[in-house]
């Protein structure tokens, strides 16, 4: 039987990210008092009778809410829902956020293991991207993460950032494998609309590398990490061995189910249907303060639209896609033309029906699930 | 009965105000009150009120009761006012006996002007000169009655001084249109002639038919025979043109009116055609009738071969209602099907596209318009060229020649030096220039037609900051260094984008089609090269870069239902390019093409 991922999205940050497109306020303490309680009610009330297998708070910045809370929000899980299955409980973080002592609360709470956003070791680039903390607060943050008994943590760095050279993200890559973390996701920077970098880029203050340094940059990470004992597993994911490999996020790859709590975030059955949240915290609470449900919208996907989302999210990473199984279970079938070039691009290896991207490949994977999608009349 | 009837025409140049007048003559004989009036009522098309001009003739019958106290029905055909119809123009005027020569009081008498004052000349019609915008501050009336005077020779005393805008002189002028404009001749007890002037196509009642009744009677239930074409119809239904349709029990000699007779396709309907009737024929067709000949052409292919049925039905149905349409099927290697149409001109052109797109929801590939060519083969053959990709062989050729217009362009006097150099640029000759009035000059030189189909009316306009007035009539041919720009994407040559030009304008031309065909096709996987070529040798260069990624860095539980709806859009929005080779080329980037840069 499958298990369901439960991700929790807290809407709270000490301050916004000049690169943020996500949703997310500035603390509020009547606001957060409010989400407290209705977070949990929405939990009771959607993983009621669910076998869960992962957990994974995210934002936001989820450790604003207290060790106290967590503590609660998972007893509360576990009288509601089966978590016996759990392996993987998560929590992200931000330099400089948490003391110490509060790492360690949240590891005594149930969290396991530890996504640390730290995007950057180089202080410019920090500056670029409105964080909040410097690097040494990053370093320091990991180590007392890991003294604290995190044995399982996770870190964010970012490519492609104003002014970045390959040669300032080699220096990065170096510092992160000092670290030793399980798990490093690397995350091209991405110029949202709206987003106050966005308006210095269009103002021509900041301008991001040349596309073949991001390229550079991307390749770079591959190779470095890879060095290091690290496993490429997803375009932006990289692991220190396949146990470490994020469980929850790969509930999105491999579409099994996960609930999505707190305000815009989503949810699906590992079938047909996804669901999302109210993006605002006003609405959310709202509906919720009302006994109504905070979903604002449900699709229902139909044959065609599930085929392209396990080939797109299938491309992305080393798992692959079964392509028996895309025709087996949507009746649609892949174009062989299309995946004999891909094959002969090196940008796919192939083993039976299953079809796995390389590193070259997986920088296609949106295009060419499209392409490949036969269309029927 | 005919005693009391009226039948006339505005003749104007553009925005000289016709529409605005037709609406205060509307308004004054009460044909609509004060509370259904809406700006412009008698241009009923989008494109028409957008782009202030009128495409079709309409008509509308108004009843005025004079200061002797005598009632008339007057009956008012609105005619488009652009150069492209001046056919549609001719057809509305045989069917008036007076014309309302409209001037601008602050832009006096224009090129245009005379050039229809002298078709409804020919037509013998009765003119009003009539003085329009007289409350503008920059009006100079006493100048444009000299103008009137002197250029176009009518009778200062004839004229009629109005603003349309504000109601001013009104009176005056609907006394004057029945004092002055005779009343029909004709006899109502000789067999029927009613000839077509125009034709729409009403969804329910099928082909409505603008007549106006020359000799005889047409009743509802008579059997009709339309003498061009040779087809008879019952007559369903006849009747006035009020706001509305007014059904009535008949028209008689000198009423204009329309008939509906089950009529199903405009095939049968010409403009110009003699309606008589079967059992009692007339034994000659009114004078008027002519086929239209088109002087631009270019193909329409639809995006998706898919849609190749449906822009077929809607060439169809604009055709019901524009006769001077002119299309046959056509094939191309890399467009699949589509028609090769001709056109008046590239108004012309662009209303049937903005009509198909608009009225058909169809997604469009045009080929550049081009005019017909003469080509004159080493073995003495001629033949002519409207197409690009049926341009012979080069080697095989002896000479080619081009149309050639005669154009007259009147402007005030300070716009010579930009007006000559356009003309100079557009490769015009016999330049010669001359005053008709104070300040007024008239430039005269055969141009091209192919360099005046572009944009030349257009850029006329803006050196002249809308002062000048450009009419033309055709020239016969010569001689013309011929070359035919193909273009290139991946290697693969778009027909679509061929183009018979002039060997001064082949690079300009290439040039600037691969540079707005780099910035508007996508980039793909691979590198696209964009070359513009003459035979085999390249005269212009561009290359799209390969794409290095297409992948997002983030795809998580909410990311995915937008990274796929985005793909759909995207796969949607490839099903509309055309596939070239395995480039797909946008609908914007063949229209980029076609947008010239001078």
């Amino acid at each position: 039987m499958k298990t369901t991922g439960l991700y929790i999205h807290v809407p709270f940050c000490v301050r916004k990210c000049s690169y943020c497109s996500f949703y997310s306020i500035e603390r509020d303490e009547v606001l957060l008092t409010r989400f407290r309680y209705m977070l949990l009610a929405e939990m009771e009330r959607k993983a009621a009778g669910v076998n869960i297998g992962t957990v994974y708070a995210g934002g936001g910045t989820p450790t604003i809410l207290s060790p106290e809370f967590w503590s609660e929000f998972l007893t509360t899980l576990d009288r509601v829902a089966d978590i016996s299955d759990v392996l993987e409980l998560t929590i992200e973080t931000n330099p400089g956020a948490v003391l110490p002592d509060t790492l360690a609360e949240f590891r005594k709470a149930g969290f396991n293991r530890l996504s640390i956003g730290i995007q950057s070791f180089a202080y410019s680039e920090l500056k670029t991207l409105g964080r909040i903390h410097n690097p040494d607060q990053a370093i320091l943050t990991f180590n007392q993460a890991r003294d604290t008994g995190f044995q399982n943590i996770g870190i964010d760095l970012m490519y492609g950032i104003p002014n970045q050279t390959p040669d300032d993200w080699q220096s990065n890559l170096k510092k992160a494998i000092e670290l030793s973390p399980e798990h490093i996701s690397c995350y091209e920077l991405s110029i949202e609309n709206g987003t106050p970098i966005a308006d210095l880029v269009d103002n021509g203050e900041l301008s991001k590398p040349p596309e073949e340094h991001c390229r550079e940059m991307y390749f770079l990470a591959d190779e470095f990490l890879k060095e290091a004992g690290y496993i490429h597993y997803e375009v932006s994911n990289y692991a220190s061995g396949d146990e470490n490999i994020s469980r929850h996020n790969s509930s999105y790859w491999n579409r099994t189910p996960y609930i999505g709590l707190g305000p815009s975030a989503h949810s699906f059955d590992g079938k047909r249907t996804r669901s999302w949240n109210v993006c605002e915290i006003d609405g959310y609470l709202n509906l919720i303060e009302n006994d109504r449900s905070p979903v604002e919208e449900t699709e229902y996907l139909d044959s065609k639209e599930i085929a392209l989302e396990m080939l797109m999210l299938g491309l992305r990473w080393k798992a692959g896609v079964d392509i028996e199984e895309v025709k087996v279970s949507t009746g649609f079938r892949i174009n062989e033309q299309y995946l004999d070039s891909m094959i002969g691009s090196g940008k796919v290896q192939v083993s039976g029906s299953l079809i796995m991207p390389t590193t070259k490949g997986m920088l296609f994977a949106d295009g060419d699930a499209a392409n490949l999608i036969e269309d029927l009349p | 009965m005919n005693r009391s009837i009226r039948n006339f025409c505005i003749i104007a140049h553009i925005d000289h105000g016709k529409s605005t007048l037709a609406d205060r003559l509307l308004q004054a004989t009460g044909t609509v009150s004060d509370r259904e009036f809406h700006d412009l009522m008698l241009d009923t098309m989008d494109i028409e009120r957008e782009r202030g001009i009128t495409i079709k003739s309409t008509a509308v019958m108004m009843t005025y009761s004079s200061e002797a106290g005598v009632e008339y029905e007057l009956n008012l055909i609105d005619t488009p006012g652009h150069v492209d119809f001046t056919y549609e123009v001719s057809r509305a005027l045989a069917s008036c006996e007076g014309a309302l020569l409209v001037i601008d009081a602050a832009q006096g008498v224009e090129a245009q002007t005379v050039a229809n004052l002298y078709k409804a000349m020919d037509q013998n019609l009765t003119i009003i000169p009539v003085i329009n915008k007289i409350d503008l501050l920059s009006a100079n009336i006493l100048e444009v009655m000299g103008e009137i005077e002197g250029e176009l020779g009518l009778d200062v005393d004839d004229i009629i001084c109005i603003s349309a805008k504000t109601g001013e002189g009104i009176e005056d002028l609907l006394e004057a249109i029945v004092e002055k404009i005779p009343e029909p001749e004709g006899n109502s007890d000789t067999p029927l002639r009613a000839r077509v002037f125009d034709s729409v196509y009403d969804p329910y009642r099928g082909v409505i038919v603008y007549v106006r009744v020359e000799d005889g009677v047409i009743s509802k239930g008579d059997e009709v025979l339309l003498m061009a074409t040779g087809k008879n119809h019952i007559v369903e239904e006849v009747g006035h043109f009020g706001i509305r349709r007014e059904p009535c029990s008949s028209l008689t000699a000198g009423e204009v009116g329309y008939l509906i007779a089950g009529i199903k396709t405009v095939e049968n309907v010409r403009s110009g055609d003699t309606v008589t009737l079967n059992q009692n024929p007339a034994d000659e067709p009114l004078h008027g009738f002519e086929e239209v000949k088109p002087v631009v052409f270019s193909s329409i292919f639809p995006i998706s071969s898919e849609d190749y049925e449906d822009l077929s039905s809607a060439l169809e149905r604009l055709r019901l209602n524009d006769a001077s349409l002119i299309y046959e099927k056509v094939s191309s290697p890399g467009l699949g099907f589509g028609f090769r149409c001709g056109f008046l001109g590239l108004l012309h052109l662009e209303v049937v596209q903005e009509r198909l797109e608009r009225e058909f929801g169809l997604s469009l590939v045009l080929t550049a318009p081009t005019v017909l060519y003469r080509i004159t083969l080493s073995n003495g053959e001629t033949v002519n060229v409207d197409n690009p990709n049926l341009y012979p062989d080069p080697a095989t050729i002896d000479f080619a020649e081009e149309p050639i217009i005669g154009a007259s362009i009147i402007m005030p006097d300070r716009y010579i030096g930009p007006v000559t150099q356009l003309i100079l640029d557009r490769r015009g000759e016999n330049y010669s220039n001359l005053y008709v009035g104070k300040n007024r000059v008239e430039i005269k030189a055969d141009l091209p037609l192919g360099e005046v189909v572009y944009d030349f009316y257009d850029k006329l306009k803006s050196v002249t900051q809308g002062y000048g007035s450009f009419d033309y009539e055709p020239h016969g041919y010569r001689r013309s260094d011929l070359v035919k720009v193909d273009i290139l994407v991946n290697h693969e040559k778009v027909d679509a984008l061929s183009m018979l030009v002039h060997r001064d304008r082949a690079r300009p031309w290439a040039v600037s089609a691969c540079k707005n065909l780099r910035d508007e096709i996508p980039r793909q996987q691979f590198k696209i090269p964009i070359q513009g070529a003459i035979g085999g040798q390249i005269i212009s260069r561009e290359t799209i870069t390969a794409l290095r990624k297409d992948v997002t860095a983030k795809c998580y539980g909410g990311d995915i239902t937008r990274k796929r709806k985005l793909l759909e859009k995207q796969k949607a929005g490839k099903k509309r390019m055309k596939m070239v080779g395995s480039v797909a080329i946008p609908q914007k980037a063949f229209l980029a093409v076609l947008r010239r840069e001078d």
